[in-house]
């Protein structure tokens, strides 16, 4: 910076160059490194279920770790399908989340529009409390929860007799029915339809649900 | 129309939350043939008596005071790097979003077995150390148990804040960049008066989701080291698992659950306080 003033722009054009060049090797470097370690293990676990258990412990110290080499089959995964009943294990994850994400969508975009858009007494009220609940973490509930669906009665249909039950531990609905209002969802599906300009809704034949004062 | 969700809220939301306090004063077990009791206070002496329940929440809090600063600020340090109009970016966002999108089961089964005394993360050390450190049994020594869980998780988790911090960073108009830059402003000094107040709202938001998640740790323990070894790793959460679902201490599991439930109303009571906007 001494000859500034004998070459007034040169250098400094030069040195400051430099400098963003040094400086975006390094933030390139750093994002190179950052995307080994976020891969690896992934990468690691990926190869690793292709290879015999013996040969995943052979190839660990060392660069083959990361390579599908060597006895290379999809016996693990015809494993996971003999020793345990997988295909049900799918089914049911499956089941459960589409039944989940189908009765999520409608109850809670129902209860979001009521909440954004039909104006009755308590509204703001409830979307407050609504809101507040984000706050609570499931795991302080969970407990309580459990013995509460413990306690919780079921009309069971066998054939053409109905019958009521007890406790729902072990059902398919105790993982369902628990989840599907969600307050998440609702204020996401509020403030989505919060951004609809109100005119649009002023519609020939858009009828007034009975109960309300109006649509706004 | 907002009765089914409603009912739904108050079946499965409000009736639970409202059972934690009351059960909490009983002798309420999962199964059983007789009615719950009342018994006052006597869970909350019993805990508060209770050595791993302080060793719980002894862990819980030293695992957020770490875990929220280095996530939320490697979550910040990610997003300004992949902010960068560079080739690839897409590319880069990708891998490092990917560990949140895996489940945390299976990352911690993944993990658990790279912490092995001859796993890979030992060979790694051994390798870019050239022998001169040895790596550790991770998750079966009470001094690393814990600090492994925890590099885990912010390699889990640290993908989601990206995002959170990138949607944030993306909101600030480019023209106040194109003025800094017309001024002269340095990297540094943009970033301090351009960037990071605009992150305000951001900052808040990102700061008491980590620590309500990190309070919350539970899957990783459960999967990992069943709060040992010697009870360093055992958090709040985990304990009221075991008690309420394996011990099928109802009651007592109800106890801590509204012990865990102030805990985190009053850390995000403060840091909601910490973070106000001041006129």
């Amino acid at each position: 910076m001494t000859s500034v003033t004998d070459r007034p722009v040169a250098p400094r054009a030069d040195e400051s160059a430099r400098r963003t060049r040094g400086l975006k090797i390094a933030t390139h470097t750093l994002r190179v490194v950052l995307l080994v370690i976020f891969a690896a293990p992934i990468l690691f676990m990926f190869v690793s279920s292709f290879k015999p258990d013996a040969q995943i412990f052979r190839d660990i110290p060392g660069w083959r770790a990361f390579v599908p080499v060597g006895d290379i089959s999809l016996d693990n995964y015809r494993d996971m399908f003999d020793r345990v009943p997988a295909e049900r294990f799918l089914i049911n994850s499956v089941l459960i989340s589409v039944v989940t994400v189908t009765l999520g969508l409608v109850i809670n975009s129902l209860a979001a529009f009521a909440l954004s858009r039909i104006r009755w007494r308590g509204q703001r009220m409830l979307l407050s409390l609504i809101i507040a609940t984000l706050i609570v973490p499931f795991e302080t509930f969970a407990l309580p929860l459990v013995w509460w669906v413990n306690q919780l009665p079921w009309l069971d249909m066998n054939g053409f007799s109905l019958s009521l039950t007890e406790g729902w531990l072990d059902t398919y609905r105790v993982q369902i029915v628990p989840f599907v209002a969600n307050a998440f969802s609702i204020y996401l599906f509020y403030q989505f339809f919060s951004t609809i300009p109100r005119t649009w809704m002023r519609q020939p034949g858009l009828t007034v649900p009975a109960g309300s004062r109006s649509i706004e | 129309m907002v009765s089914p969700a409603v009912l739904l809220l108050i079946l499965f939301f409000f009736i639970p939350v409202f059972l934690a306090f009351g059960l909490a004063f009983t002798n309420a077990r999962l199964i059983s043939p007789r009615p719950a009791e009342f018994i006052g206070f006597e869970n909350f002496s019993t805990l508060f008596g209770d050595s791993v329940f302080w060793a719980s929440l002894r862990n819980t809090l030293y695992f957020a005071a770490v875990v929220v600063p280095l996530q939320a600020g490697l979550g910040l340090v990610l997003a300004l790097l992949v902010n960068a109009k560079v080739r690839g970016t897409n590319f880069f966002r990708t891998v490092y979003f990917i560990p949140v999108v895996t489940s945390i089961v299976v990352v911690s089964l993944l993990w658990e077995f790279m912490y092995q005394p001859d796993g890979l993360l030992n060979n790694i050390i051994r390798a870019v150390t050239f022998g001169h450190f040895e790596g550790t049994d991770w998750l079966s020594n009470p001094r690393t148990a814990l600090p492994a869980i925890m590099a885990m998780s912010i390699w889990q988790a640290v993908g989601f804040h990206m995002i959170i911090w990138l949607s944030g960073l993306q909101t600030i108009p480019a023209e106040i960049y194109e003025a800094a830059e017309i001024d002269g402003a340095s990297g540094w000094r943009t970033f301090r008066y351009i960037t990071w107040p605009s992150l305000l709202a951001t900052r808040v938001f990102i700061l008491i989701t980590i620590t309500i998640a990190c309070l919350s740790l539970f899957t990783q323990i459960s999967v990992m080291t069943q709060g040992g070894p010697l009870d360093s790793t055992t958090t709040v959460v985990f304990m009221a698992v075991r008690t309420g679902y394996e011990q099928q201490q109802t009651g007592y599991a109800a106890a801590i659950s509204l012990v865990f439930f102030v805990l985190v109303l009053l850390v995000s009571g403060v840091q909601r306080f910490l973070t106000r906007e001041r006129a």
